[in-house]
């Protein structure tokens, strides 16, 4: 029986395409503003907002959203107080989602659908939430596009951005909420526990090859359509978890992108 | 004739410990000036107080004619800081990328550069000698190449003032002599306003028409026959060695 013939199959190859396409957008963004980490402690915070939106029995990826909101806003404050060691303020963030997450987990009656929530459940994914993801999507993708020069300047030189005009305060806030409702729609699907991941090796790979920002940005999102695709084939026919199997397609690939330059350095130098 | 920065009067401290001290000066449109002073006198913070990247405690400043606080037209001025090339070495962009990204404030409504603006950008990079680079990565080329590439991007933004963070470090003497003939030609060509930091005051005196020297908190502007004597003061420290000769010989 082909994969295709299940609808659980065609929704889960539908979202992991479309989060795909803008989950390594957010992630280079991040790369170059050296946030890398931040994926990791948004989702963490998310988990306290899927605990408290099932304990509150309102749509935990409602909830994860705005603790995504919140937790981003956190870490873009501390990160001004402290800016040279601003990726203490994804630390402190991530660890205040994961105790608020602990905490309230032991409240939440249906822990399997909080388990859900840790590594995703891409292939269980209900037509309310596929809507959700494809508009959260679309919208991320349009502000991409319209704010490409502003956000390539921004994660180059915040002060340089602002002398030639970039409203910088205000480009790093809709960057906040991007990323924030991108890492929220991504954890429900591929796990919170690996939505980080996903942001930062795609955009890994691509730094080894793009010859150019405009390159880097096209192969990372090229790069995380490959690992998403092939993942959930790999995924179904192995009959392994599906966000895990992503994520490890990718982090191969990675070795083998750096192995094959190293070689082929070594070739040319000789 | 033109004031394009005064300052009056201010003074600034990180934590309680002053760094500057009811300093004022002017600056002329169509000035060339070299700041200098020794390390941790203060150069690099009265920058980034003119950029208003850090708040003013005492005093005032007012850019083109503007106080401060209420300037808006920032991109008429441009900024190349102190080791600007430490974190853009490892951004994946190419040399023009990062050039044409400073066209963003001449770009209008549209927000899109037109054919003309990219031509600026050419232009930038051929006038700092990077034009056959314009397509290589920044973090493939040598510090001095992305140094010259970061002046191009100021450039490309048409600035009428142009503040430079000791530019010449990292460049070897040649490269640097031919940083300061293009300043000076942009700053007899284009009345473009020059404020530059720089250590090597011998070698920039010969370009420049101002030097302002940042000593204890307090600015003062050297005379051409200083300059020779405050390097050698500076490299030499003659008070000290003298004591040292005492105890040592
Ligand atoms: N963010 C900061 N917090 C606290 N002190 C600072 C900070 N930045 C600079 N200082 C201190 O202020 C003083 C002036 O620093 P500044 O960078 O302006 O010096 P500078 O003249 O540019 O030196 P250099 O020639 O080394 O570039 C130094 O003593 C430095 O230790
Ligand atoms: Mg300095």
């Amino acid at each position: 029986m082909s994969i295709f013939e299940f609808e659980f199959m065609r929704r889960a190859f539908i979202v992991g395409f479309i989060l795909a396409l803008i989950v390594p957008c957010i992630g280079t963004i991040i790369v170059l503003k050296r946030l890398s980490m931040i994926g990791d402690a948004l989702s963490h915070a998310s988990l306290a907002g899927v605990a408290a939106g099932l304990i509150l029995s309102i749509n935990p990826v409602l909830g994860a959203a705005f603790a995504c909101i919140l937790a981003a806003f956190g870490i873009e404050a501390i990160r001004k107080k402290i800016p040279k060691f601003s990726e203490m303020s994804i630390a402190i963030i991530m660890s205040a989602g994961i105790g608020l997450a602990g905490v309230l987990s032991g409240f939440v009656k249906n822990t399997a659908n909080f388990n859900s929530f840790l590594f995703g459940s891409i292939v269980a994914i209900s037509d309310f939430e596929m809507y959700f993801v494809a508009g959260i999507s679309l919208l991320v993708l349009l502000s991409f596009i319209v704010l490409y020069r502003e956000l390539c300047y921004t994660a180059f030189d915040e002060l340089s951005a602002r002398l030639s005009g970039v409203p910088v305060k205000t480009v790093n806030s809709i960057f906040t909420v991007l990323t924030a409702v991108t890492v929220s729609v991504a954890a429900r699907t591929v796990g919170a526990l690996i939505v980080s991941s996903m942001m930062v090796v795609p955009v890994a790979c691509s730094m080894q090859i793009g010859k150019s920002y405009r390159q880097t940005v096209l192969y990372s999102v090229m790069f995380a359509v490959i690992f998403t695709l092939s993942g959930l084939f790999i995924s179904y026919y192995a009959g392994l978890k599906p966000g895990g199997t992503i994520v490890l397609t990718g982090v191969l690939c990675l070795l083998l992108i750096i192995i094959i330059k190293k070689a082929a350095g070594r070739t040319v130098r000789q | 004739m033109e004031t394009v920065i005064k300052a009056q009067d201010i003074s600034f401290s990180y934590g309680g410990e002053p760094i500057l001290y009811n300093i004022g000066f002017s600056v002329n449109k169509g000035d060339f000036i070299a700041v200098t002073g020794a390390n941790g006198s203060g150069k690099s913070t009265l920058m980034k107080l003119m950029l208003g990247e850090i708040q003013l405690q005492r005093g005032n400043i007012w850019l083109f004619g503007t106080e401060i606080r209420n300037f808006k037209h920032w991109p008429k001025i441009g900024y190349v800081p102190q080791n600007g090339t430490a974190r853009a070495g490892g951004f994946p962009a190419t040399a023009l990328e990062i050039v044409r990204l400073n066209l963003y404030s001449n770009c209008g409504l549209m927000r899109f550069p037109t054919k003309a603006l990219y031509k600026n950008a050419d232009e930038a990079l051929k006038l700092v000698g990077m034009q056959d680079y314009s397509k290589r990565l920044i973090g493939d080329m040598s510090g001095g190449q992305q140094q010259r590439v970061m002046i191009a991007r100021v450039l490309a933004g048409e600035p009428e003032l142009m503040l430079l963070d000791e530019p010449t470090t990292g460049i070897d003497a040649e490269s640097a002599q031919s940083l300061y003939m293009l300043l000076s030609k942009l700053n007899r060509e284009r009345k473009l306003t020059i404020i530059m930091i720089t250590h090597d005051i011998a070698r920039a005196a010969d370009y420049v028409n101002r030097t302002l020297c940042l000593e204890e908190g307090s600015i003062v502007e050297l005379m051409r026959e200083q300059i020779l004597t405050e390097q050698y003061h500076r490299h030499k420290h003659p008070q000290r060695s003298a004591e040292n000769n005492d105890e040592h010989i």
